[in-house]
Formats: C-alpha cells, structure tokens, sequence
C-alpha cells in the first residue's frame, strides 16, 4: 500500500527547502564547508549548473552526496549540488585504440593519458582519446551506439566503466544515492532499456552507490518544469538518440525514444555532400545558426536535416498522443522543452514552432522552450531525483 | 491514518497522478495497487470516497470489487476504466453518473469527489440536526 510520501510530494518539498550557501561558489571545493557562509533560500532546481572538462591525468571526486549521472552516447556527465551551484563533471564518451608497445606505453604514462590494456590494445579513452584520434587523423570509436550500449564493440561495457569512473569515484559514505538517466524504450530500432540500465546499475553498485534510474526525458521535465508542476513535454536531443517525456505532475505518463539525433544530422548531412562527419559536426556545433538561411552546401544539408530530425519528432510524437490512452485530460496547454546537444543551434526555438504548427497534437502546447543549460540538463535532473530520492 | 478516499489502481501511473490531484485540493488519499492492499484498506477504515480504477484489471479484481460494492452500503463509489467494460461493473452502490469513462479526467473526478464529500457531510450534519431537534423537543427546551 502507497502511502509514503510521492515523488510529487518530495519535489515540492525540495523546491521549499532552505540550503546553507556561500557568497562565491569556487570550482571544485566543497562550498558547504566554506567558513564564510550565509544562509540563503535557495532552491535546487534552480541552481545553475557550473560545467567542467575533465582534463587527461586529473582523477574524479568522491562525492559527498547526492549525484546525477548522464550516460550519453557522446559524453558523460555527473552532477552534484555544491551550495549555490550545480558542479556538472562532463568526459567524453569516446575510445581509441593503438597496438600495445613499451614506447606507446611511456608516452601515454607520460602524458597523463586515460588508458587501459586488452588483449594486445591500449585502450585511450575520454578527451584523450579525440587528441590521438586527431594525431592520426581518423575518428575515434564510442561505446555507446543509438543511445545504448553497443553491441559492436566487445569491450563497451569496460570502456563505459572507466569514462564513468574518470568523473567520478567511489562514494565518501558507502551507499550514498545516484541516480543515472536511461533511454525510453525506442519507437523503432534495436536496443535493450534493461540490459542497458542493469549493465550500468551493477558497475555502480560496485562501486558502492543506491542507485536508481531515471528516463532521459523525464530527467528534462524534473529539471526545467518546475512553474508547470512538472507537466509538460521533455525531449532530450542527443547525439545518438532523442528521449521524449510526457510528465502529468511527475509522472511520466508516455516515455519513448527515437534513434535520430546529432549523430543522425551529422551522418545524413555527410552523406548527402561528401564532406567527413567530423567536419560536418565541427560546423554544426561553432557556426550554424538555424534562424539564418544557409549560405553553403554544409550548412544546407544541416538545415535540411535538423528539419527533418524535427519532423520525425513532431510526427512520432503526434503518432503516440493520438495511439494511446493513457494520457490524462490537461486543462491547461503544456510547454514543450528541448535539451541537449542537439538543441544547441540558435533559431531551433523557432524553427520547432513553425513545424509544429504544421504538424498538430493532440495536445494543446503553450510554448516552446530550449532548457536553460541543454548540455547539463540530463545530469541535473538526475541529481534532483538523486537528491528527492535522499529526502532531504 | 484515515483516509477520506481510497483508490484501488493497478496502474501505479493512474493511481499516483489521482492521489497526487487529490492531495492537491486538501482531500487524504490512499493508494492501492492490489486487492490485498484494497482489503486492509478497508479493513481498518472505511473510507467516504472509493475510487475503482478497472483499468487493466483482471477478472478476478473485477468480481472482488464488485462483492466489495455489494458488501459496504456506506461509501460512494467512483467507477473509471474504458467505457465497454465500466457499463458491465455492478453494484448497489454504483451510479451511472459516477462511473467516468477514459480518458482519465483528474480534475472531473476531483469535482466529483468533492461533491459526493459535501453530500455525506451534509447528510451527516443533518442526521445531527434531526437528533439535536429530537433531544430539544425531548427537554422541552424550545
């Protein structure tokens, strides 16, 4: 019998708390513990994420409390709450191979490279791995394929393993709460939520944390609809998938997700005019500009297929709502929010709307909105589950 | 703890997102995911409100609700579920104009449990009165 306190009831709690802060937050020391205190009114969510690149040789924190952790297909990101800020810890989701030998080895330990040995291989991972895959000028491989652990690589679950432990340790107080965001079951394709998710819940279990798990999209609604009492529609844009949440006062009401992402954008765009994906990514993430009619081959293709990732999200979205009984009756219209990676370029905003228009839910939408801190969103969400989960 | 409604769901989804609307408007809700969470619920308390989610539920959860309609006389009982199988749910205590068909309308049943709420208070307030004008007649204090 349900009678303990909700998740509803806990996150309104958590918004009403009182948190002991300090006047200038310093990067990575415990603000708590700061002797020049002042106590403030602040509210989790609201707190800004400050966002961090672990560099090769500096090693991970063991967190004190609470932690959000997003296991993204391109980069892995853990959250903690730090007084009067959120210290996001970002690591590339990435490897890189090179045949085992003495020299390679002095140079790796030499340079403070993030590297194991298998079967004959040095395995460089996180940032690292992209300076050497730069070095000798190829790409580097993931872990993660479509969201998911991927089953093209024998050595995924290790690799994942140990991009997660370069941001973060074993906890101070052994079983201290973690919660990890997961996929949606995916609309179409391949992939396993429980493999995926009991894989990673295992590797944390070892490393002495309660963990528990949180759908993608849903960690999107946690983190940025706290004024709609957490009603509304989250999408998560990746880069191996994109997550969709309907959360009805916390609940996650429909949860699903699509293999098209950033990595679908950069791949097509690539295909369609025969430059490297490397580079295609490179323009996508420092120059284009969605709001901006595109002045070349690259930037078409990329207008072309984020109107078309947009499209597939809208009409899958539309397919679902209109398929399904199980959503509530909403009185009022409910905003759409977009995180991640891929809701990075300017004039997304406004090109969601214009397809939306033409597209039609059966729900009514108020607005349209990008996530305060996209990059972060995930991890935040996370960790303010992590953190209602704690009761504090 | 009593609680002034009590909601049988197998869906912890329907269940939590009516609880959680309830709770909202100032009214005690209890949750109940199984029949055997229903039993203890009302074996310790008889709630004013029941609320039957039939969604999803099986044959054998349907016939013990309905025993349970014809058992207890005393709360109102709120019938959801899809409309094919809400019209077969019968029971004494189980009115047409109570039993809400999907989609699930948190804030319909909301007004329809504040509603069947007023109507027991003010049936009690007026088994009260008739009582308390019985006992002044009785004493002749008028």
């Amino acid at each position: 019998m349900e009678d303990t306190k909700d998740l509803h009831e806990r996150l309104e709690a958590l918004k009403n708390q009182k948190v002991v802060t300090a006047d200038t937050p310093s990067m990575g020391s415990d603000v708590s513990s700061d002797t020049n205190q002042q106590e403030k009114t602040l509210e989790t969510p609201e707190k800004p994420a400050v966002s961090t690149e672990k560099v090769p040789g500096e090693t991970a924190g063991s967190p004190a409390s609470q932690v959000g952790l997003d296991v993204g297909t391109s980069h892995i990101v853990a959250a903690q709450s730090k007084g009067t800020y959120i210290d996001a810890v970002k690591q590339l989701n990435a490897f890189f191979t090179v045949p085992k030998s003495k020299f390679a080895e002095g140079i790796l330990s030499n340079n403070k490279v993030m590297f194991y040995e298998s079967e004959g291989l040095f395995y460089i991972y996180g940032y690292s791995a992209d300076s050497f895959a730069h070095m000798f000028n190829t790409n580097t491989k993931r872990p993660m394929k479509n969201g998911f652990l991927s089953a093209d690589e024998k050595e995924s679950t290790r690799i994942i393993e140990a991009i997660a432990s370069s941001v973060i340790e074993k906890p101070k107080s052994f079983g201290e709460i973690l919660c990890f965001a997961v996929p949606g079951e995916p609309l179409k394709g391949t992939g396993s939520v429980v493999y995926h998710e009991s894989v990673i819940k295992s590797f944390l279990g070892s490393l002495g944390y309660n963990s528990l798990s949180i759908n993608e999209g849903m960690a999107t609604c946690i983190s940025e609809l706290i004024e709609e009492d957490y009603t509304g529609i989250g999408i998560s844009m990746g880069g191996g998938m994109c997550n969709v949440c309907l959360s009805y006062l916390s609940y996650p009401v429909i949860t699903y997700s699509l293999q098209v992402a950033g990595d679908y954008i950069d791949s097509m765009s690539s295909m369609s005019v025969g430059e490297p994906a490397t580079k295609i990514k490179s323009v996508k993430e420092t120059e284009l500009d969605l709001a901006v009619n595109p002045t070349d081959r690259i930037s078409t293709a990329l207008h072309i297929f984020y109107d078309d990732l947009i499209l597939k999200l809208l009409e899958s979205l539309q397919r679902v709502l209109t398929s399904t009984d199980k959503v509530p009756k909403i009185s009022k219209p409910i905003p759409i929010v977009l995180s991640g990676g891929s809701a990075l370029p300017n004039g997304l905003q406004a090109k969601f709307e214009k397809v939306l228009n033409n597209t039609g839910l059966p729900v009514e939408i108020s607005s349209v909105r990008i996530a305060e801190d996209p990059l972060n969103t995930t991890a935040k969400g996370a960790l303010i589950m992590a953190i209602t989960e704690a009761g504090i | 703890m009593s609680h002034s409604v009590v909601i049988f769901s197998v869906d912890k989804l329907r269940g939590g997102i009516i609880k959680d609307i309830l709770q909202r408007h100032g009214i005690k809700a209890l949750w109940a995911g199984s029949i055997l969470d229903t039993r203890d619920a009302f074996s310790t308390h008889t709630p004013t409100v029941a609320i039957l989610d039939i969604k999803d539920s099986l044959a054998g959860e349907i016939d013990f609700l309905q025993n349970l309609c014809r058992t207890l006389q005393d709360p109102v009982f709120i019938v959801l579920g899809i409309p094919s199988v809400i019209s077969t749910f019968k029971g004494p205590g189980v009115h047409a104009e109570l039993c809400l068909a999907d989609p699930l309308d948190p804030e319909l049943i909301v007004s329809k449990v504040k509603e069947s709420l007023l109507a027991k208070s003010s049936i009690k307030e007026n088994k009260h009165d008739h009582l308390e004008n019985d006992l002044k007649q009785f004493l002749k204090l008028d």
